[in-house]
């Protein structure tokens, strides 16, 4: 149940609730900005963006240190941007738009970067739906293995998205593209190799994080 | 070219000269404006945020759209000078130094001059004028400006035949203004308007808003609205007004050719490759609204745009 569940995710879990509670906080106290609706929209991609990162480092982290709690929320943390992600389009095409298709469809073919961020979001809603499948081994093979690097894809084009949505601030994208790209230079493993390593201060956190929020006595 | 014997500027628009009895009657109305916008509003009164008391004397613009609150003006504000993030701007700017400020006029002219603020409140006479202002970012506001027509300002220095466009410069100072530390961008920040542009009687000087001084986010103390145009042609905090021989390069242009051209007309058929400019949002409100060719001023500013590519001239 609930309590079984590990120190760490209930963590993850928490942190992820923060930018929805902050935002309701903000929307309570009227602090929205005279523009609500355009703050939303980005406020909820920024979040969206800011887990799928928390997601991706999640396994080189825990390679260089050599510790498994982090891994173990890795899926909370995803499926927690895939959230984001979902309100950040419906907030667009929903409120912002009014699911208008004669409104909606210009958007599409006169935006690029609608584009980019519109197929970021199918790859991440394919992950998501595969993963049990993919975790129970009845998805095999090649389409396991592309699956599995579907979000490296996805990423690529959510920065292309950012990127292409940015008007002169492009700091946030740079920053975001230098931690995909040392991402993916971890994921080769003469590097995590060479750079990772173990202490035992980390070990015990780790244990501690690891064990289950309630213990049966 | 604008015609000597009568400046263009001193021409009394038809929307005003039609709305003429209408202006009286809100006149006698703003009163009850003021305390229908109290009302309206659930915000924060903008005297408790600002300490200043908003006072329009229209309610409406000549469409009929409701004025935009004193508190989203003085808000909401692209101001790349201080702040990328809108909500920022008034914050970081409420030190601006803007007294004194003196504005220099040159180029093409007869008679260059350097005017302090302060003497251009007493040459020109301010009236209000309430205009819509279109965002490229797909928002939009509707404003009660305080201003002069800039033919009125042009006149005075009288440009020289040669001239053909107007070229504006906003204050640099990086000291005061931490946005101009961005180095992504060209500073200062440069606009342009081809010269029966600026004659335009609809093309402003403001130097205020709401009935008081404009305020640093709004940018003071001096500065350019031109209506029918995207919002960032209308540059703040002027302290330079050239006339010269060759059409300018604007800030937006230098850093985005592709996306920012020189005459940046509103307009919902040319789209922008981040926003389809087909609607906007009113601020304050809730829905979209479908946006008007040239913001809704086209009667007045079609015949400068005669036999002109408007999607071409972008």
């Amino acid at each position: 149940m609930l309590w079984r569940i590990k120190r760490i995710q209930l963590i993850a879990l928490l942190i992820s609730f923060v930018p929805i509670v902050s935002t309701f906080l903000r929307f309570m106290t009227n602090d929205l900005s005279a523009n609500p609706i355009e703050h939303l929209i980005r406020s909820s991609g920024d979040t969206a963006i800011l887990f799928l990162f928390f997601t991706l480092i999640c396994t080189p982290f825990s390679n260089l240190l050599r510790i498994q709690s982090i891994s173990s929320i890795r899926s909370i943390l995803g499926f927690s941007s895939l959230i984001y992600a979902l309100a950040h389009f419906l907030l667009f095409a929903g409120l912002d738009y009014g699911f208008d298709l004669e409104l909606l469809i210009p958007q599409f073919t006169s935006r690029p970067f609608i584009v980019f961020g519109a197929i970021a979001l199918l790859f991440l809603v394919t992950i998501q739906v595969t993963a049990q499948y993919r975790a129970g081994k009845i998805i095999n093979g090649f389409f396991r293995i592309i699956i599995g690097y579907l979000v490296f894809l996805a990423t690529s084009l959510v920065l292309v998205h950012v990127f292409l949505a940015s008007k002169g601030n492009y700091i946030q994208p740079i920053l975001y593209s230098i931690i995909f790209l040392v991402t993916i230079l971890l994921k080769i493993p003469w590097v995590s190799g060479k750079l990772s390593f173990s202490s035992t201060i980390f070990q015990s956190i780790d244990q501690f994080l690891l064990s289950p929020v309630h213990r049966k006595q | 070219m604008p015609n000597k014997m009568i400046p263009s500027s001193e021409i009394t628009s038809e929307t005003e000269y039609v709305n003429r009895r209408a202006f009286i009657r809100k006149v006698s109305l703003s009163s009850a404006a003021l305390a229908m916008l109290s009302a309206c509003t659930n915000k924060p009164s903008s005297k408790q945020m600002t300490g200043i008391t908003p006072v329009a004397e229209g309610i409406k613009d000549e469409l009929g759209n409701p004025l935009t609150s004193y508190q989203d003006v003085v808000s909401y504000n692209n101001f790349y000078e201080f702040s990328m993030d809108k909500d920022r701007v008034a914050e970081l700017s409420k030190n601006f130094i803007r007294t004194p400020w003196i504005i220099t006029v040159g180029g093409l002219v007869n008679k260059p001059r350097t005017i302090d603020i302060d003497d251009i409140r007493k040459l020109f006479i301010i009236e209000e004028r309430i205009y819509r202002m279109r965002c490229v970012e797909t928002w939009s506001m509707v404003i009660p400006w305080l201003g002069f027509p800039l033919g009125r300002l042009l006149d005075m220095v009288e440009p020289t035949s040669e001239a053909k466009y107007v070229r504006f410069e906003t204050l640099f100072d990086p000291q005061q203004m931490p946005g101009q530390k961005d180095p992504f961008f060209r500073w200062p920040y440069v606009e342009g308007l081809r010269l029966d542009e600026a004659y335009h009687p609809l093309t402003l000087i403001s130097t205020g808003l709401y009935g008081k001084d404009l305020l640093p986010q709004n940018g003071a103390p001096i500065r350019l609205v031109v209506p029918w145009k995207y919002g960032f042609k209308s540059i703040k905090s002027i302290v330079r007004i050239d006339l010269v021989s060759e059409k300018p390069s604007s800030f937006w242009m230098d850093s985005s050719p592709r996306e920012y051209g020189f005459y940046a007309n509103v307009n919902p058929d040319v789209s922008h490759p981040r926003w389809s400019q087909e609607t906007e949002r009113r601020i304050g409100e809730s829905t979209r609204i479908r946006t008007l060719l040239f913001n809704g001023y086209q009667e007045e500013v079609r015949s400068l745009y005669e036999g002109m590519d408007l999607r071409g001239n972008f």
